[in-house]
């Protein structure tokens, strides 16, 4: 114990020198804006910052990326909630209970949840990451490839089973994004799939095309058609701007169970925040006495899956720093940031570079802090985005949208893709297919495929591997009946109805 | 009923969508490596799935959600306005590269307005100019995306 507060004395001299504060603050305001922005995700975010790291010192480099990366995190509830646009994977499960919120005049409380709990979540996860950071990465290393791809059966099961009222059309929904991802070229033969000859589709279809076209573009579609009958329910900016002590009573536990989700699942490798807000939101509904009143603007719908998606941030930190195994997209690129600076991540990491570990965890700290102090003051600023006329505001997040889809790859072909999708959107909103399994299956489907075929190349093409092994029978397990609980769930219910009553 | 019979059409597509992407996975060439699946097992596997749901949503099409029916027996009429900003952001799609990225924002935005009700002189207009320049600073200067400039200007 001496030992870790030893190393994270060390680790606050680094992260409280000047310029590293200033560099935490760069990056947490900058990912705040890159978050609230729809469409330009902290993938983008890094990427855009990669080529001003040349130079830098390693420990305030990564300080920078890791201020960006929470501030995107942050910043992409902000247009869930108020304007049902996800900034990112990871903020969709958002919209089901945060644009809800905001309809009824709740998108201030909605906004505060979503920034104490993330700050909660961030600062909880960082002391599990520096308690459990390696006996949580030996557990992860025992995930073999049959293991992930129940995972992911997982994850795509519980949001299959929580969204929409048809379980049909939420399967289909599922297989639609699932069928999205195997566009492009197969990376275990080189087979181009469903690419038509063009060649712009052989790096597959980004999710934020998709991400833009089935939530933004049809949003704007909607809000039109309804603003012209006469049917528009707008959110609304009357009421209060902060959360009643009651609502943060409410929301504790839903906090405190998302960051243990969160932080184990971010800690998995190529698992992440999007998968961890989707298992946090479901597990809620299912702990809860009231699940009916999930995606009706519960607040502990935005509180639970905030809170997932910032513990993961720290979670997907310890395969990274620890095995230099990337968790996530947007830690790949600050792997490659890392390599980039003649740092070579991995177990030796912590011995060689220390400035740089303990000062980067040290950092959380601070940046966690840091964009809790500039986000509250910004609900109020932030909702009065709704003070727009939508006449107004409708245009201008196309406009965004807009560049958001051309920025993927600078390519028209993303721009017509991206059209499509909303047109799709709009079809699926209208006739009740939830948008949000279409998301998490184009999300999850390359690692599911890759990790059943690395499985079966494993136990020489024999199913019964995923059975075999004990962790990933469990998840499973798990699946199945996250899939069959709702009903049993509703059933029981009336039998607990009609025993009083005979 | 209505939305019932929409749901079995809705089915009859999907279907016919699912048996597409079944043949476009049966046409992979798959190379004879030490792979158990394939490039093909797993389309073939979703393909399969979606055939199975189009054929489940056609034979038991879930019963409509309660309350407000949802709309649509006007549904073109109703999508004319979201069509005329299909348009618009087709017509923004296929200018760009010509016209250049503000240009083309610029008379997306002005169209945008008007078919959202804004009077196009001189609010839209006003509007339109300085949300371009707007966006065009923040993504192409500050942010340092690469924006098409217009073959128009001589530029690429």
């Amino acid at each position: 114990m001496e030992e870790l507060l030893g190393h994270m004395a060390y680790g606050f001299s680094v992260a409280l020198a000047p310029v590293n504060v200033g560099y935490a603050l760069l990056g947490a305001l900058v990912g705040t804006l890159i978050g609230v922005l729809p469409g330009i995700g902290p993938v983008s975010g890094i990427a855009i910052l990669i080529p001003i790291l040349y130079g830098m010192p390693p420990a305030s480099a990564m300080i920078l990326l890791t201020g960006l990366y929470y501030g995107t995190m942050y910043g992409g509830s902000t247009t869930s909630i108020l304007v049902n646009v996800p900034g990112e994977a990871s903020s969709v499960v958002t919209t089901l209970d945060g644009y809800q919120m905001a309809l009824q005049g709740r998108g201030g409380p909605a906004l505060a949840i979503a920034a104490i709990g993330s700050f909660i979540a961030g600062t909880v996860s960082i002391v599990f990451m520096m308690l459990f950071s390696l006996p949580l990465a030996r557990l992860a290393l025992k995930f073999g490839p049959a293991e992930y791809f129940s995972l992911m059966v997982l994850g795509l099961s519980s949001v299959t089973s929580l969204a929409g009222a048809s379980l049909t059309k939420a399967l289909i929904s599922t297989v639609f994004g699932l069928m999205l991802a195997t566009v492009g070229v197969d990376l275990s033969t080189g087979t181009a799939r469903y690419t038509f000859n063009v060649p712009q589709l052989l790096d597959g279809i980004s999710f934020i095309v998709v991400a833009i076209g089935l939530f933004a573009v049809s949003e704007v579609l909607l809000a039109i058609e309804e603003i012209h009958a006469g049917e528009r329910r707008r959110a609304l900016t009357v009421g209060r701007i902060w959360l009643s002590w009651r609502e943060f009573k409410e929301s504790l536990g839903a906090i405190l169970r998302g960051t243990g989700i969160g932080f184990y699942i971010g800690v998995l490798p190529a698992a992440g925040a999007t998968i961890a807000s989707f298992m946090a939101y479901n597990v809620e509904k299912r702990l809860a006495k009231d699940p009916e009143a999930f995606g009706r603007g519960d607040i502990r719908g935005v509180a639970s899956p905030e809170s997932a998606n910032n513990a993961a941030v720290v979670g997907n930190m310890v395969p990274l720093l620890s095995l230099g195994i990337p968790g996530s997209s947007t830690t790949a690129l600050m792997l490659g940031a890392l390599m980039m600076l003649g740092i070579q991540p991995g177990p030796l990491l912590f011995q060689k570079h220390p400035d740089v570990t303990w000062g980067l965890i040290a950092s959380m700290y601070v940046s966690n802090t840091m964009l809790l102090i500039l986000n509250l003051p910004l609900v109020g600023l932030w909702v009065r985005i709704l003070d727009i006329p939508e006449r107004i505001l409708y245009p201008l997040i196309l406009a965004i949208s807009v560049i958001g889809v051309y920025g993927v790859s600078n390519s028209l072909l993303d721009l017509y893709l991206g059209i499509g999708f909303g047109l799709v959107g709009y079809y699926m909103r209208r006739h009740d297919y939830p948008l949000a399994p279409a998301v998490l299956g184009l999300v999850l489907g390359g690692i599911m495929e890759q990790s059943l075929r690395q499985a079966l190349v494993l136990s020489d093409g024999s199913y019964w591997t995923l059975v075999n092994r004990p962790l990933s029978l469990v998840l499973l397990i798990l699946a199945a009946f996250s899939l069959v609980a709702p009903y049993l769930i509703t059933a029981f219910r009336r039998l607990r109805v009609v025993a009083p009553a005979a | 009923m209505k939305a019932i019979a929409h749901d079995r059409a809705a089915a009859l597509a999907i279907l016919a969508g699912a048996v597409a992407y079944l043949v476009g996975a049966r046409r992979l060439v798959s190379p004879a490596m030490a792979d158990p699946l394939g490039p093909t097992a797993f389309p073939t596997l979703l393909g399969g799935s979606l055939t199975l749901l189009a054929v489940l949503l056609l034979l038991f099409p879930p019963p409509p959600p309660g309350g407000a029916a949802p709309p649509g027996g006007k549904g073109l009429v109703r999508f004319g306005r979201s069509g005329l900003a299909i348009a618009l952001l087709v017509g923004n799609t296929l200018t760009m590269e010509w016209l250049g990225y503000p240009l083309s924002t610029f008379a997306f935005l002005l169209g945008a307005l008007a078919v959202l009700g804004e009077k196009p002189w001189p609010r839209g207009l006003l509007f339109s100019l300085s949300f371009t320049a707007a966006l065009y600073l923040l993504f192409a200067r500050v942010l340092h995306l690469s924006l098409p400039v217009g073959t128009l200007f001589g530029g690429r």
